[in-house]
């Protein structure tokens, strides 16, 4: 197509029509929020997959069945990020803290070495422990001390690498 | 009075079924009804029940990598057999980082929410797009809304490259010079 002959127009918004008017109830939004705040899903076999993800992608980096940066970051990433969403939303708060963490400098990151597998793999055994001992939230002392020193590793990396 | 959302039907694309429950619940509690929210968790099968259903707004996560919702808005988008490609989209994901929203920006989503998200954002992200304004582009490289917020820039003003060519922007970039 040639770009001369692009279109800029506005299509119909059919939505608008069908809901009319008013916006969203102030009550209704704070009923969702109380879905949100106190739903009972269960997040331990949801959480349970995404590690055995994670732990299956850092194997095969260091097995080198992974040979590929791009496909290594976004086997190692995938799990992290639905670690990171699905946290938060299921009232563990600590797993979404701790993968923003990790989060905020592997998107970053064009190579994979043997410390940042290092760190993955601590990641992996802490949010394990997190998760087998139902420990949701900061309050707990173990949570505090593992999420503050995953923290401190991963700025003593992104300092290293100055990411 | 309030949004009706008796007449909406809504795509929900989701990585667990877990996840869609919960978003389906919140939904609901936004009145809108249950029988009117549909699950899928492909590109494919959400392509499948769009094909059928022609939703009127799709919600989708990012999917696994690499870039399932990614794929799945292309094809909404440039799929000739697309019921409507002008349908909304709301991506959701768990990072924000700037390489992605980019990414989902310059595939045509409407909008981006980052996991976990508190009712107060969703509400306002639906909002924003049922009372979008925004003009639509179509062209070569690119098909969905229009990526210049003119409310937080200013309004442009100058010719439309896509519509009167790139000539009559270097005439007037000459003129102005």
């Amino acid at each position: 197509m040639d770009e001369k002959k692009s279109k800029v127009f506005k299509p119909e918004n059919k939505l608008k029509e069908k809901v009319g008017d008013g916006g969203f109830l102030e009550v209704d939004v704070a009923r969702a929020q109380d879905v949100l705040e106190n739903n009972d899903i269960d997040f331990k076999p949801l959480a349970n997959d995404l590690l055995d993800q994670l732990e299956g992608a850092i194997q095969k980096v260091k097995s080198g069945e992974i040979t590929s940066g791009k496909i290594a970051k976004d086997e190692l990433v995938y799990p992290l990020l639905q670690l990171k969403a699905q946290g938060g939303m299921f009232n563990y708060p600590i797993i979404t803290q701790i993968s923003t963490d990790i989060m905020m400098f592997l998107e970053d990151i064009q190579r994979i070495d043997l410390n940042l597998l290092k760190i993955l793999t601590s990641f992996h055994k802490s949010t394990k422990i997190l998760v087998d001992l139902e420990i949701q939230d900061n309050s707990n002392p173990v949570a505090k001390q593992l999420h503050q020193e995953l923290k401190a590793v991963c700025e003593r990396y992104h300092q290293k690498k100055k990411i | 009075m309030a949004y009706d959302f008796k007449n909406v039907n809504i795509l929900v694309v989701e990585c667990s079924s877990s996840m869609y429950q919960l978003l389906k619940t919140v939904l609901n509690m936004l009145t809108i009804p249950n029988k009117n929210v549909y699950d899928a968790y492909t590109p494919k099968e959400a392509f499948g029940k769009f094909l059928s259903v022609k939703h009127d707004l799709i919600i989708t996560d990012w999917l696994e990598n690499p870039d399932r919702g990614i794929e799945l808005t292309r094809m909404i988008r440039q799929n000739p057999k697309s019921p409507n490609p002008y349908v909304p989209i709301i991506m959701t994901a768990g990072s924000g980082h700037i390489h992605r929203v980019i990414k989902a920006r310059d595939v045509g989503v409407s909008d981006y929410v980052v996991k976990p998200f508190s009712a107060q954002v969703l509400a306002n992200r639906l909002s924003r797009i049922i009372e979008d304004n925004r003009q639509f582009v179509v062209c070569e490289k690119y098909v969905g809304p229009d990526r210049r917020r003119p409310h937080i820039k200013g309004k442009y003003d100058g010719p439309e490259r896509r519509v009167a060519g790139i000539d009559a922007v270097e005439a007037s970039s000459a003129q102005h010079a």
